[in-house]
Parts: structure tokens; sequence; C-alpha cells
């Protein structure tokens, strides 16, 4: 009984032994994984995404704006004007973001009756001064936190060329429409806040100021500056 | 991202495509009043004291009228010389109430020689025209300037459709001449006011009236 239990006791050990040494020895003969037929072997993986690395998002604002030069030409806040815009991560800090905007606005003031004067001529009436300004920038945000935050403030900086046009409407007349281009600089500060913690959609706030190189002498303008207000939608992309 | 670089792209076009003018009843609302003077003669140089305008008549000039020798416009006319109806009366009743205001003497007749002659006018510039425009979806639209209508074309899509575009301009001019000192043996041209547009203003009688009155206001010049 004794040799029994002996012969039985060494045979468990060796099989456990050779077994041991299999698995230890894996490099040398590694284990075969039977191919799968749906799944090429050299297909990479799909892992999950990782919602905290969104990498681009692209957005719409409404964009307000009160011009800030040659104010006696147009000085009323305007409500028409939109920017659409991109960016995408620059790098894994997640925190500068580069992109382009395109902005357009249209500022109009009425005149109220009155006589305008020169030399021996004389003209009376109500006028409708119209600018229609359009930009496109190229442009760097700095966001203070990753954007896996619920709320992400951040500065900004565009740099582009401006395309202005002015143009003045009385009665049936009107005169012929003055445009200009000009280099278009414009700083911002906003924020992006998510409807839920690494939210795909978020809303979109900031206050900008631009200054616009245009000129025309027609109407008086040197430079076009206006400061703004945007509120809009983003959509985050990976 | 060619996809978001072409959607950019289409939304770009059609911003720049979106300039928004003031409605006509907006810019309507007031009729353009403009006025010059030979300050070299005229009023500055004479002193006058009496002119002749005929009442109730005014001619008229448009463009698209056939027939030259009925510009006349008066209340009391009939056929092609009574277009304006009392719209003739009405503004040369204003201009020599402003005239008689300011301390000048009508006279009813050329031939009692007035120092200056007011010669009331209106022009009017009509123009149609028409062209075939191929359009691809079935209606056309009317052209440039003006009001267009489109054409029917048949049935089916695309094809050529016939495009009507009107586009109608009138001012009121008032002019002053010097009679007594000539321009190379003519009447010599010393002020001219400019209203309009006629056409595309509502309520055209109510605004001319304060017009006339601003095109003597904004000429403090003429005085006797």
């Amino acid at each position: 009984m004794k040799k029994l239990f002996l012969i039985a006791f060494f045979s468990i050990g060796f099989g456990a032994s050779i077994r041991a040494q299999y698995y230890y020895d894996r490099s040398k003969n590694p284990d075969k994984i039977p191919a799968q037929p749906n799944k090429p072997q050299n297909q990479p993986i799909k892992t999950p995404r990782n919602y905290g690395e969104y990498s681009k998002f692209f957005f719409a604002s409404w964009d307000g704006n009160k011009p800030m030069s040659n104010t006696s030409f147009i000085d009323k806040f305007s409500g028409l004007g939109t920017r659409i815009g991109f960016r995408k991560r620059l790098n894994s800090e997640d925190k500068f973001w580069v992109g382009g905007d395109f902005s357009w606005a249209v500022y109009n003031q009425y005149v109220p009756y009155q006589t305008y004067t020169s030399g021996t001529q004389s003209v009376s009436t109500d006028m409708y001064n119209y600018s229609y300004n359009y930009g496109v920038t190229v442009n760097i945000d700095y966001f203070f936190f990753p954007m896996d935050k619920l709320f992400v403030p951040y500065l900004g900086f565009g740099v582009g060329v401006a395309y202005d046009k002015f143009n003045q409407f009385y009665n049936i007349y009107g005169n012929s429409p003055k445009a200009s281009w000009g280099l278009l600089v414009r700083p911002e500060a906003g924020f992006l806040v998510g409807f839920k913690k690494n939210s795909g959609w978020r809303i979109k706030a900031a206050a900008h100021f631009d200054y616009a190189s245009n000129t025309n002498s027609t109407y008086g303008y040197k430079n076009f500056i206006n400061t703004g207000v945007q509120i809009g939608v983003v959509r985050m992309l990976w | 991202m060619k996809k978001s670089l072409f959607l950019i792209g289409v939304v770009l076009f059609l911003f720049m495509g979106c300039e928004p003018k003031p409605s006509l009843s907006k810019l309507t609302q007031h009729l353009v009043v403009s006025t010059n003077y030979d300050n070299a003669n005229g009023f500055s140089k004479y002193q006058y004291s009496s002119y002749y305008l005929p009442l109730d008549t005014l001619s008229y000039f448009n463009n698209q009228d056939k027939v030259a020798a009925d510009t006349l416009q008066c209340l009391n006319c009939s056929g092609n010389n009574s277009q304006l109806g009392s719209y003739a009366q009405a503004i040369t009743t204003q201009v020599k109430s402003k005239l008689d205001s300011l301390g000048f003497s009508q006279i009813s007749s050329i031939k009692q020689n007035p120092d200056i002659k007011v010669y009331v006018f209106i022009i009017e510039n009509v123009n149609i025209s028409q062209s075939l425009a191929y359009n691809p979806y079935g209606y056309g639209y009317g052209g440039y300037g003006g009001y267009g209508y489109g054409g029917y074309g048949g049935y089916g899509y695309g094809g050529y459709y016939p495009t009507v575009s009107v586009s109608d301009q009138a001012d009121l001019y008032i002019e002053i001449f010097d009679l007594k000192h000539p321009y190379n043996g003519k009447p010599n041209p010393i002020w001219l006011c400019d209203i309009g547009d006629l056409v595309s203003s509502p309520n055209v009688y109510s605004l001319t009236i304060p017009a006339i009155n601003q095109a003597f206001k904004q000429s403090t010049y003429i005085k006797k």
C-alpha cells in the first residue's frame, strides 16, 4: 500500500513538472490560436472609443458685433452674423488646438432724412448705410482644462484676411459698392460647456475683438474694428 | 476630411452671396431732393422780381411714348394729355406757392417779359427687355434690374423660357431760367431741382409736396 502511494505521488509530481516546463518555455513553443474565420489575424483589434480623447471639433455660432471704428458711418450693434470653424488637437497635451474660422457679419444703420451740401449742389434724403464683412482666419486656442471636463475655458487667437464691402442705399438709388481686403487679427476668450461630462455636443460662448486693416476713402474707413460675442454649438469628434 | 472641406466650401459660397439690403418700402418713405444752381450768375448776382409759370400744366416725357406732341399734361386735358390727372396741377400750385411766399410776382404771359421762367417736367424711363434663358428646372425667372416674370415653357424639365424684365423710374424736374440775361441767345438755366423716384415711392402725391418745399428750403439763395 505504501509502495502504491509512493508510485502515485511521483507520477503526479512528474506530470506536473512536465506541464510546468511546457508553459515556462512558451516562447519557444507558442500556443497555437486557431484562426477565426470572420476576423483576419492582421487586422488591428478595435478598442472601445476613449471619450476623453477628442481630437477635433466643428462649431457654428451666432455672432453679434458692434463696430468701433468710423462710427459716423455705422455704430449700431449688429445681430446679423455667424461664425463657423473647426479645431484639431495639436498634441496629446490636450491644451493647444489649431484650426480655422469663417465669419460673416452685416452691419446696417438708418440715417434720418437730412440735407447734404457740396459746392452748389444739395441733396436731401434718408439713407441706409451697409457694411458686409467676411473673414477667414487660422486659429490657435489654448484650453485651460482637458476636454473631458464639463466646463473648459480658453483663450484664442486668429489671424487671416478680411473682405469688407461698404454701400449706401437711398430711395431706389445707391452708390457703387466699395470693397477692400485687409489683414484680420482676432483675439478672443470663451469657454465650452458640455451637456454632460465628455459630451459630444457642447455650447460655445466667447467674446472677441477684431481688428481689420481694411480701408475705404469714400466712406472714411482707415480700418475696421469691432467687438463681438458669439454663442453656438460644438460637435466633438475623435 | 475632404467631405468636411467640401461642406465648408459650400457654406462659404452661400454666405458670400448673402448680402441683405433694405426693403423697398423702407427706402421709399421719402423722395430724394437734389438741387443745383449757377453761383456765377442767377440769384447770387441778379435781382429778379417776376416769374412765369404756366399753372396746371407740365411736360411729361416717357421714353415709351411714340407720340412726341402730347407731352403737355394738365387737369382739364384729355387723352394722353391727362395721364397724370390732378398731379400736374398739384405740383405747379405748390411751386407757385413757394415763389409767391418768397416775394416773387407771377406774370400770366411770357409776352409780359418776366425776369425768370419756371419750367416743370417729368421724365419717365421705362425699360423692358425680353430674352430667352435656359432653365433646367422648368420655370424661367426675371432678369436683372427690375421685376421679372417667369415664363412657361411647356411640359417636362429643362428648356428655353422667355423672361421679361421691366424697370421703371421717373423724376420730377423744376428748372428756373433767367430770361433777362440769356446765354448764347437762349434762356440761361440758373437753378435745377430733381425729385425722385416717383414710380417706386408709395403715395407719391403726398410725398411730392413736402419734397417741393424741401427743394426751396435747401435753396436759401432763391430770394427776391
